[in-house]
């Protein structure tokens, strides 16, 4: 087979995944650090954080707008407080370049967040993580290591839900058992990316 | 009076050669159907929602598509992620306007994790998400984000010769 048919086919591979954002990070993945200077004047750095913590780290790619994130409003500041108390630090992250800094801190305001809510341009920290939708989960360990990459339940609607799966696996961290379910899906919307 | 039964008979003809069909799909079963019952054509899958702005964007290229290549054995299979409570309000005015008259879908699925990872291992939910299926019903190829016609246009093409 000549180079150039290898090379061809390596390409095609390449062009098959690309789509699919094979580079999200799973269970397992160490996380790049990172920095975000925010519009609230302070800076959000990972390995800061993850060694102030006594669990880790929680960050959720959120958005404004998505129709999947608005109904967790009414509650998520109680979730939040349950993981906060497990020993977690956590953040909201918003990466859609439909979205500006001023929007974001509007709605976060609009919203009384009692967690910080980052503006990442240009989406460098979603690139990061490889994140795809709002809204999406991250749970990081201590040592630097995703536990657990999905949904935060398993319904947007409060009264739909059945499991919460975020709070299961915050729950087994804290209590140092193994996760039992470690990655979970949800539908949600696409994150607003700029052309790179 | 001739001139008003003339209307009336205009109008309905006219409601009838617009044939707007929305099939519910609850299910992996369900969606295999969908796509298995195409075999023998190019099928491309389009996941959306009337919230979806970049979904909305792309949706008129798909239609357009459609409309192209509706005689060179490809199949459109829209399937929409609305809530319930937008399904007159939302949905059916969008799919009116928007001049879809074949049979579309809408998705109310009882475990769409299960749905997400029989589709596409890697896709995480998010949407627009576009698969194409070739001839052989085989998933060859997928898009996720909003795409213009030339790029719908160029997997089509690929898949049809």
């Amino acid at each position: 087979m000549s180079r150039k048919v290898v090379l061809s086919l390596i390409l095609a591979i390449f062009a098959f995944t690309l789509d699919s954002f094979a580079f999200t990070k799973g269970p397992g993945d160490k996380i790049e650090d990172f920095t975000i200077a925010n519009f609230d004047g302070k800076s959000y750095n990972l390995s800061e954080a993850l060694k102030n913590s006594n669990s880790g780290v929680i960050v959720m790619f959120w958005s404004t707008e998505c129709p999947w994130v608005q109904p967790y409003n009414d509650r998520i500041n109680d979730y939040v407080k349950e993981y906060s108390e497990k020993g977690f630090t956590v953040w909201a992250i918003n990466s859609n370049n439909t979205e500006s800094a001023d929007v974001v801190k509007e709605h976060a305001n609009k919203n009384s967040y009692s967690f910080p809510m980052l503006k990442d341009n240009n989406n460098v920290v979603a690139d990061i993580f490889g994140s795809t939708r709002t809204p999406e989960v991250f749970v990081i360990s201590k040592d630097n290591t995703v536990m657990y990459h999905g949904r935060i339940s398993d319904n947007k609607s409060a009264a739909e839900q059945n499991t919460h799966d975020l709070k299961i696996a915050v729950d087994e961290i804290s209590s140092g058992k193994d996760v039992t379910v470690k990655e979970t899906k949800s539908f949600g919307c696409g994150i607003k990316r700029v052309e790179k | 009076m001739k001139n008003t039964v003339s209307l009336i008979t205009l109008l309905f003809l006219i409601s009838f050669s617009y044939s707007q069909e929305v099939k519910t799909i609850t299910s992996i079963d369900e969606y295999k159907a969908v796509v298995d019952g195409s075999k023998g054509k190019v099928v491309l899958v389009n996941f959306w929602a009337t919230w979806c702005p970049p979904c909305v964007k792309e949706f008129p290229e798909l239609v357009k598509l459609y409309k192209d290549y509706k005689d060179k054995e490809f199949v459109l299979v829209f399937i929409s992620l609305d809530d319930k409570a937008d399904y007159d309000s939302k949905l059916l005015p969008f799919l009116k306007k928007q001049g879809v008259d074949f049979t579309s879908y809408f998705g109310n699925f009882s475990n769409p994790e299960a749905l997400m990872t029989y589709v596409d291992k890697s896709w995480q939910g998010e949407i627009p998400y576009t698969g194409f299926y070739d001839k052989e019903g085989k998933l060859s190829k997928t898009f996720m984000g909003n795409k213009t016609y030339e790029q719908f246009e160029t997997e089509v093409k690929k898949l049809l010769d």
